[in-house]
């Protein structure tokens, strides 16, 4: 399993203030080509910060990222944007575009000016909607697709930019359990094609199931990160997520029930 | 799904069409009028450079209110998608959200205290210094995430505002026509209007449409959120100040020689959205051409109208915007709760 690559994402010292309130306190992350590096801990940790800091939404009060050991502060949006896919949590849709015009956005980084498009973004999106099985409804409209339909096609738009590194923010969050299947098996593929992966993950099954390691964070500081089966230790779970879970095997898989919440 | 069955003509052949369609009306628009005129011999007169009551007409009156009417509804319908885009709502129209009314109070102000007659481009500027207050204002009350709701509300503010303002400064104004000046100023229209007219306020429209259009890429990014859009490489910052600075310059430039002509950025996106599948980006160009179409069109018919006084031409588009509006409203009130 030789899966790991050169790529990779690395951010150091990370802190961000909002309005005089702490939301991340020197946070060090990185994430290699090949694979999927899960974000988990509870409300209000500051995943979704750190992930827009990664996508370059947000811009740190301190701290670095480097991509391929190039500084992100560097590149131009749009050199970045071709780098770095995001996907909001509850990403919006403000008209009733086709899904296959809503896909194509993913290919405005790699376009100058307005409109067209080359052979190879049409290549781009085509191999997206594969990817994500959105293919026959590619000429549907957005706001006629079911919620894990929608969600397909906001994750093809990502796919659809073809950049090394993919931020999801709780991408399986409200879908219904076969989809939340679906989508970590399709990141799974496509950290096995070399991109690397950060999901931020309520789920602590998926989290344990799918990710290669994981990244705990609580109150915007980094508590522990390393292999799912030490981050996701009965000590942390009670610590930081304050709750009692069973925890055992299935197939030679890890499964978490939360159970109590700790007294 | 009619529509798809049917087969959506390419951009370039609608494009064409609205072309057409907004030549053919030019010429409607410089050959009625109240006086009867023989426009083939104007033209004729006027290319052997003569000068009769013929081509004085022509040149003075028909040309400039048919150039205006074609420049004025180019830039009402472009800035109303492009305000559309931006705040991701369809309801966002120049007119409906008071920044026509601001530019008509910035035109009032300087037209009155006397500032156009000393310096003529002051008149234009000073519609799009009352335009560009209103744009930022509606901006700045609606939030980024506007909804329908805070759109209409902060509408309805800025609006109101603008209209007490506009009849106070007319009222004090030493003219003894104060009322009709305030009908003309809230209720537009293009009669009367000169060449000097369209040379004030062509440069500042051709500015601000190179700015609408230049943000065409950005509104195509928003339609999937801010945040989505800027990981896509847009520059947020600079397109909120294209599409704020642009509206401004093509509606107060507008407004300044026409008065407050309504609803036609509401009909025009929302009668061309479908054709373009939607993309608020592709909406931009065709907006444009539709709003020069249907500003050209209502005016031919307030000449064509039996009526003893020529109507307003800003009543003609309320009559039709109103009950259009009244429509989306009713349609998208599920969304207003």
């Amino acid at each position: 399993m030789s899966r790991r690559s050169e790529l990779c994402l690395i951010a150091q010292g990370l802190t961000l203030t909002v309005a005089g309130k702490s939301l991340l306190d020197d946070v060090d992350i990185d994430v290699a080509g090949g694979e999927i590096l899960g974000l988990i801990g509870p409300n209000g940790a500051g995943k979704t910060s750190l992930l827009q800091l990664l996508a370059g939404v947000l811009a740190p009060d301190s701290g670095q990222v480097s991509l391929n050991g190039q500084n992100t502060s560097d590149l131009s949006p749009q050199e970045r944007a071709r780098k770095v896919a995001y996907l909001p949590q509850q990403a919006q849709m403000h008209w009733p575009l086709t899904v296959a015009h809503a896909v194509g956005l993913g290919r405005l980084p790699h376009t100058r000016g307005y409109g067209r498009q080359s052979q190879q973004d049409r290549d781009a999106v085509a191999a997206a909607l594969r990817q994500t099985g959105m293919v026959e409804l590619q000429h549907r409209r957005m706001n006629t697709l079911s919620g894990g339909e929608r969600m397909r096609a906001l994750v093809a738009r990502m796919l659809a930019v073809e950049a090394d590194i993919l931020l999801a923010d709780e991408p399986v969050a409200g879908l219904d359990p076969y989809f939340q299947l679906d989508f970590m098996e399709l990141f799974t593929q496509q950290a096995m094609l070399g991109h690397a992966v950060i999901l931020v993950l309520h789920d602590l099954t998926l989290a344990a199931r799918y990710c290669d390691r994981l990244l705990l964070l609580d109150a915007g500081r980094v508590v522990t990160s390393g292999s799912p089966e030490q981050v996701l230790s009965t000590e942390h779970l009670s610590a930081v997520y304050r709750i009692e879970a069973i925890k055992a095997e299935h197939q030679a898989q890890p499964y978490i029930v939360p159970w109590h919440r700790r007294p | 799904m009619g529509l798809r069955l049917l087969g959506h003509p390419s951009y370039r052949a609608l494009c064409m069409s609205l072309w057409l369609l907004m030549l053919v009306l030019l010429l409607v628009s410089v050959s009625i009028g109240r006086g009867p005129l023989d426009v083939l011999q104007a033209v004729r007169e006027l290319m052997a450079g003569e000068i009769t009551p013929g081509t004085l007409v022509f040149t003075e009156l028909r040309v400039p209110r048919a150039l205006l009417g074609m420049f004025v509804g180019a830039s009402l319908g472009l800035a109303g998608a492009a305000m559309q885009g931006l705040l991701r709502n369809p309801l966002a129209e120049p007119g409906i959200v008071g920044v026509s009314g601001c530019a008509a109070l910035g035109a009032v102000l300087v037209f009155y205290t006397g500032l156009s007659g000393v310096y003529a481009m002051a008149l234009p500027l000073g519609g799009i210094a009352g335009a560009l207050v209103a744009v930022v204002l509606l901006y700045l009350l609606s939030g980024a995430r506007a909804t329908l709701l805070t759109v209409i509300l902060a509408g309805i503010a800025i609006n109101a505002l603008a209209g007490a303002l506009t009849a106070l400064v007319l009222n004090l104004a030493p003219s003894p026509f104060a009322f009709l000046e305030i009908i003309f100023w809230q209720m537009g229209s293009l009669s009367d209007r000169s060449l000097q007219h369209v040379g004030l306020s062509l440069p500042l429209m051709l500015v601000g449409w190179g700015l609408l259009l230049g943000a065409a890429r950005g509104l195509e990014a928003l339609s999937l959120g801010e945040e989505t859009a800027v990981s896509l490489g847009v520059n947020l910052g600079r397109l909120r100040l294209y599409v704020i600075m642009g509206s401004a310059l093509a509606v107060g430039s507008a407004v300044a020689v026409s008065g407050v002509i309504g609803f036609v950025g509401l009909v025009v996106p929302h009668l061309l959205r479908p054709w373009v599948d939607y993309l608020p980006g592709k909406l931009l160009p065709i907006s444009a051409l539709g709003g020069a179409i249907l500003v050209l069109a209502a005016d031919i018919l307030v000449r064509l109208m039996p009526t003893q006084n020529e109507l307003k031409l800003g009543v003609v588009t309320a009559l039709i915007g109103a009950p259009f509006f009244l429509w989306l409203v009713y349609r998208l009130r599920r969304e207003m709760i």
